[in-house]
């Protein structure tokens, strides 16, 4: 009976998770504990990162059986096995099919237009171009993904960070990286792109100040001219038909947006708009964010790729945000001083966050200068540039 | 590491990107320029029936009221109203004269805009 005993002991002790803890488990619990401080502590997109912080937690706590990468982990031309995943998954690994099958970034993308006013825009169309100029950031950092060696669907997912839209980076990512074999994955991808978007405020003035003169930064702009409900009804209608027409790759996310605008726009749907941009999206954003967590497993973190993912992603910020200065001051001198150049730095499409430091940076030079709407344009201009970028990828790249 | 694509490749996918990008939005600021052109056309020449109406009704007004157009404030303290007033005085460049329409109280669970959001983020978030 004690001969019993003990060998139910012994076995209780070899499945637990003390037992099976390794140091790369270790040490990703640690990195978990370092991103739900940042979250926490330092409020850095807390709603996504502090989910993705946890499910990294959940996903490293040993035999704890909610994910399950095998289920996921395909090469070859191989195809997910969802009866598999269906009994045999956990709780992580059905939210992930979420993600895997490109639902919850285009929903959040709803919630996102409902919350969104492309007035700014509209009133103001060139801010299209600021926020095309800043998408260069994707593209650019493609070549240096590429130059480090990465494959061209791995350096498509890195790019994509330059874009400074999470849902965008998790829905490019997911879907380059889909038939597996790569060095990195979405949740890799998504850790840098949420990290990067919450230090928007610490990448992005030095550049905007490197760039500029004082004089450029002291630009008043003119006031915005207002804009009829009705052109704010047809803008994503058209926005929709126009860019769906060109790239169609781009119009899950594109589409969604534009849906969401409409329905907030419109006016006769105050229900569905206030679900969409409250209950929905915090509900995807639960399980988005857990389940991306999920995915970022030991093999996939401590590894140098991940390193070279994380330096390619703040100079994807970087370039971007370069580069959307840069044609501000382009814009600033053809159009004889009516542009202030720091609106371009808001065309990453971290709204309104890339916004306000424009507002920021400008008003350090005029204390009376009030550039937070000008800077709106460019900023949901890049949203949907970001998204058209992401199209781009997903038309060009085979995956 | 050694490079696992071909440099034209790269390159191409660059140039066709940044090229489509900027194609795909030229596109929208000109039907957005056109948009705005129309409805700026709508408001500044009114149809000959709406010429006449207001023709009509300026010539009724100074028999029915002696008062013009009157802001409605709907249920607002005169307080508010003036402050508000005062607000978009300020935001003048001095050229362009606003004058308020109507001042209406929010609903309850009204759809936040733009300047809402800024708002909240700058009074909620820290830096």
């Amino acid at each position: 009976m004690i001969s019993n005993f003990l060998e139910t002991l012994k076995d209780l002790w070899m499945t637990s998770g003390l037992y099976n803890l390794t140091w790369q488990s270790c040490v990703m619990i640690l990195i978990s504990f370092v991103f739900m401080y940042l979250a926490i502590k330092h409020k850095f997109e807390p709603l996504l990162l502090l989910p993705i912080a946890f499910g990294m937690l959940l996903t490293n706590l040993p035999l704890t059986g909610m994910y399950h990468p095998e289920l996921f982990n395909i090469s070859g031309g191989a195809t997910i096995d969802f009866g598999e995943v269906l009994h045999k998954g956990g709780l992580l690994d059905l939210l992930y099919l979420g993600v895997k099958l490109q639902i919850f970034p285009p929903l959040i993308f709803l919630g996102i237009g409902c919350m969104t006013d492309f007035g700014p825009l509209i009133a103001n169309p060139k801010s299209f171009l600021l926020g095309a100029a800043a998408q260069a950031g994707i593209f650019l950092t493609f070549i240096g993904a590429a130059f480090l060696g990465f494959s061209p669907q791995e350096a498509g997912s890195i790019a994509i960070i330059g874009g400074a839209d999470g849902p965008t980076a998790i829905y490019v990512s997911s879907k380059l990286l889909a038939k597996g074999g790569f060095n990195i994955d979405t949740g890799t991808i998504a850790l840098a792109a949420y990290t990067y978007m919450a230090l928007v405020p610490i990448i992005q003035p030095p550049i905007m100040k490197l760039l500029t003169t004082k004089k450029e930064r002291s630009v008043v702009m003119s006031q915005l001219r207002t804009v009829s409900q009705t052109e704010k009804i047809i803008f994503p209608i058209a926005v929709t038909i126009i860019i769906a027409l060109l790239i169609p790759s781009a119009a899950p996310l594109v589409g969604m947006l534009m849906l969401g605008n409409l329905f907030k726009e419109s006016g006769v749907v105050d229900r569905i708009c206030k679900t969409a941009q409250n209950e929905l999206m915090n509900i995807i954003t639960i399980f988005l964010g857990v389940s991306v967590g999920a995915t970022t497993t030991a093999d996939k973190i401590i590894n140098l790729d991940f390193a070279r993912v994380i330096i390619l992603g703040v100079v994807a910020f970087g370039v971007g945000t370069a580069a959307g200065v840069l044609f501000g001051k382009l814009m600033c001198l053809v159009t004889g001083g009516k542009v202030n150049p720091l609106i371009g730095s808001a065309g990453v499409s971290a709204v309104p966050m890339a916004a306000r430091v424009s507002q920021k940076v400008g008003s350090q030079e005029n204390p009376t200068n009030f550039l937070l709407m000008h800077a709106m344009g460019p900023n949901v201009a890049g949203v949907i540039g970001s998204a058209v970028a992401a199209g781009v990828l997903l038309s060009i790249i085979p995956y | 590491m050694g490079m696992q694509m071909d440099i034209g490749y790269v390159f191409s996918v660059v140039i066709t990107g940044l090229t489509v990008v900027f194609l795909g939005l030229i596109i929208l600021v000109l039907f957005v320029w056109l948009l705005g052109k129309i409805f700026d056309s709508f408001k500044n020449n009114p149809t000959k029936e709406e010429k006449v109406d207001v023709t009509k009704s300026v010539q009724k007004k100074p028999a029915d009221s002696p008062v013009q157009s009157r802001a409605v404030f709907d249920g607002i303290d005169d307080e508010i109203a003036a402050v508000i007033a005062a607000a978009v005085a300020a935001m003048s460049d001095g050229d362009t004269v606003y004058s308020i329409r109507s001042i209406k109280k929010s609903g309850r669970h009204q759809r936040r805009t733009a300047w809402g959001m800024a708002g909240i983020c700058q009074n909620t978030s820290q830096i």
